[in-house]
């Protein structure tokens, strides 16, 4: 599944441009106007320094005074300061601000001419200031700095000619000529901040787009994430019925082979009292009530009369035998029954419980699978238990006990192909001595046939399974389980026919909080 | 609604905050209002006060010094001064410490520059009392010194710049081969202020034999002598 963005210019990515281009304007507007008005300030030093070194000094013969220029330098200077740094301050970023910078700037620029005397380097920096006004990228600026001097060309060339040119007749082709060199520093600089602004509308549409890609993409790796969510969702749902499926059919099979034998006894208790001699007592005593008159003669004299007290005598042991044998069927079946109400108790005790953590002796845990397992297989399969003397643990005994009902379930089907002299399961129950955290061990120890070792490594994958009639969600289940539980399931075999052992490790819970901690 | 920066700015200062809460805690809040709703009338208020401040500092730049009392041919020579026979005369009256006249000396230059060998070039240094220090330790000394072929004179007291009517630093006057003279005036537009101007228009015409358009100009700088 490809994650897809759309790249192209909707309204709401237009809008967001729209945004980001201002912002980004403004934050130029706003550096530009303080830097601006900073360098006005320098500007008004450098024209009293420039007052004082050319024209300190006015003279009047031997006198002197303060030359006018110093002190047009100082107040001159300083009218035209406060209110651009004031509205840089208070109004950054703003059009009233950016003008009235770029107004102050070309009155300083006159200002400096004038007490530079006028020298024609000092008419440079009219064009290095309207560079510096560019630096905000807005091209009404520089009309506006434009007009400031040529305003100040044409009421100065009516009033005073000789003041702009030096000359009192002009020819009109000198004006054209100063009109021309700032009209050709405009062209180019309103050129440039044209461009300007339109290299920033194509960053802020291309970052208005990429934001949208990022949201477009972030929202489809929600919908993936949140997918692959309920996919394995349903995956444990459909391995924890899976497991519960194994165990209730473990539990079926062993119902089942408990009514076998239940079956069995009762069938046998049903052909005893068919075949029972209790009719031949029905025909005795018939023949007693028949002869009652002269019972003593019959009983002695009668040929067949004197073969009834032995003949009582035989059937009295007989029917103690039919007795026996039903109380004995009677008391297997009762037995089975019972073993049948276990099953199905444990079944149902261990649904209600679903994880649920209680306290609990490991090794009793082991006990319940046992008995869901191999209840009427008693016998034909070798058992040797160790288990440690435990205290009490915090346990979700259900996933204990699904995990180790799927390990026995493997274990007595490994062996069915041994001989039965020769099954053998092996269950332990110990502490974990070698860790430095407190943890139990289940271990299923079977000599069966073994697993081939190259598919030990995927022996927890889901769907693998050696059995014929597998599904191989068993042991995934059971390693994911323990996982949950904060352990581990590992395998150990030598191979084919070198039986297997299983071991479930889980750390001692101590609480409940610890409990949650973990989860 | 005020502007937030306003209230920032003033916001900064904790000094100018407690003075105002002190005293009038509305205080803020009124003058951030009042300049929101006055910021244009600020505005062009203020670029008011930048014109009337031109206009005095131009005033002042284009108010000429004194005028030359008229001279003739007969005061010129009585002074004595060097020329090269047959050649113009350009006699500069200056004022050793003039700022103003540090352009009217480098126009003197660039005239120079322009007709070299076409005429005498004398500078008078004129020296009232109380000045100090040393006029050939001047800037404009030194300037006049730079130009090729000129006479420097040095005037005590004034006597000779008196002699022939000269009262402003700068004053400039122009006598042909026959001590006739063709031009009095300056050779700057304003007050300290170099480039073109008509007094330097009006030298080159008449050097190069041409008919100007005036004879006289206004002269920029400062008196040469006290004021009676």
């Amino acid at each position: 599944m490809k994650l897809q963005s759309n790249l192209a210019l909707t309204p709401s990515v237009v809008a967001r441009a729209d945004t980001l281009l201002r912002e980004h304007q403004l934050s130029i507007a706003i550096r530009t106007d303080r830097l601006l008005a900073g360098l006005l300030e320098f500007e008004w030093g450098f024209g009293i320094i420039l007052a004082l070194w050319r024209s300190p000094l006015t003279w009047h013969g031997g006198l002197s005074s303060i030359h006018p220029h110093v002190i047009a330098a100082v107040f001159l200077g300083a009218v035209l300061l406060p209110v651009p740094i004031l509205l840089s301050l208070v109004r950054p970023g703003e059009s009233i601000t950016r003008h009235s910078i770029a107004i102050a700037h070309m009155l300083m620029s006159s200002l400096l001419i004038h007490l530079g005397g006028g020298q024609i380097e000092m008419h440079f920096q009219i064009f290095g200031t309207l560079a510096f006004l560019a630096f905000s990228r807005d091209w009404r600026v520089l009309i506006t700095a434009t007009i400031v001097t040529g305003t100040d060309h044409v009421v100065r060339g009516l009033i005073m000619p000789e003041s702009v040119f030096g000359v009192l007749h002009v020819s009109v082709w000198l004006t054209l000529e100063h009109v021309a060199w700032v009209t050709f520093d405009d062209i180019f600089l309103i050129g440039s901040c044209i461009r300007g602004v339109n290299e920033m509308r194509g960053i802020a549409e291309t970052r208005a787009m990429l934001e949208q890609s990022y949201r477009d993409v972030e929202r489809q790796v929600e919908e993936r994430t949140s997918e692959l969510k309920n996919a394995q969702e349903e995956l444990m749902k459909a391995a924890r019925t899976a497991g519960m499926a194994e165990i209730a059919t473990s539990v079926l099979h062993n119902v089942g082979n408990v009514l076998n034998s239940v079956n069995i006894s009762a069938t046998i208790v049903a052909d005893t009292l068919k075949q029972s001699e209790v009719a031949s007592l029905t025909k005795v005593s018939d023949m007693i009530v028949e002869h009652k008159p002269d019972l003593a003669r019959y009983l002695t004299a009668d040929e067949r009369g004197r073969l009834i007290p032995d003949f009582i005598t035989d059937l009295a042991g007989c029917l103690g035998e039919e007795q026996a044998s039903m109380l004995n069927e009677v008391q297997s079946l009762s037995k089975g029954i019972e073993h049948i109400k276990q099953i199905v108790a444990a079944q149902q005790s261990m649904a209600k419980k679903a994880h649920v953590l209680t306290r609990i002796k490991p090794f009793s845990i082991m006990e319940t699978a046992l008995s869901m397992q191999l209840m009427g297989q008693s016998g034909d399969i070798g058992l040797t238990k160790h288990y440690d003397e435990l205290d009490e643990c915090i346990i979700d005994q259900h996933k204990v006990l699904q995990v180790l009902i799927n390990l026995l379930s493997n274990a007595r089907q490994a062996v069915m192909a041994r001989p039965a002299s020769m099954r053998h399961i092996t269950l332990t129950v110990e502490r974990v001595e070698e860790s430095a955290e407190e943890r139990i061990r289940f271990r299923v120890k079977d000599n069966g046939m073994g697993i081939a070792r190259e598919n030990l490594a995927r022996i927890f994958s889901h769907g693998f399974t050696t059995k014929k009639e597998g599904h191989g969600f068993g042991l995934h289940s059971s390693a994911n389980a323990a996982a949950e539980m904060g352990g581990h399931l590992s395998v150990m075999s030598d191979g084919v026919d070198q039986g297997a052992t299983f071991t479930l490790e889980l750390p001692v819970l101590k609480s409940q909080e610890e409990t949650l901690c973990k989860a | 609604m005020i502007h937030a920066d306003t209230k920032t700015v003033v916001y900064r200062s904790g000094f100018i905050r407690t003075l105002i809460n002190r005293y009038s805690p509305d205080l803020i809040s009124r003058a951030a209002a009042l300049f929101d709703q006055s910021i244009y009338l600020l505005v062009a208020g203020w670029i008011l006060m930048a014109i009337a401040g031109f206009a005095v500092l131009c005033r002042y730049s284009f108010t000429p010094g004194a005028s030359a009392i008229a001279t003739d041919a007969g005061r010129f020579a009585s002074l004595g001064l060097p020329h090269a026979a047959g050649l113009p005369t350009l006699l500069m009256v200056v004022h050793p410490l003039c700022p103003c006249s540090t352009a009217s000396m480098r126009e003197l230059a660039m005239l120079a520059a322009d007709c070299q060998d076409q005429m005498s070039i004398d500078v008078l240094f004129v020296q009232p009392k109380g000045l100090p220090g040393s006029i050939e330790s001047t800037e404009l000394w030194k300037a006049a010194e730079e130009i090729p072929g000129a006479h420097l004179i040095r005037d005590a007291n004034g006597s000779a710049a008196a002699k022939i009517g000269a009262a402003t630093s700068g004053q400039v006057y122009l006598f042909d081969a026959d001590n006739r003279l063709q031009f009095s005036g300056g050779i700057t537009s304003s007050r300290g202020h170099e480039g073109l101007s008509e007094g330097r228009s009006t030298l080159e015409a008449l050097i190069h034999h041409k008919t100007p358009l005036v004879r006289e100009t206004p002269v920029f700088g400062g008196p040469l002598q006290e004021a009676q």
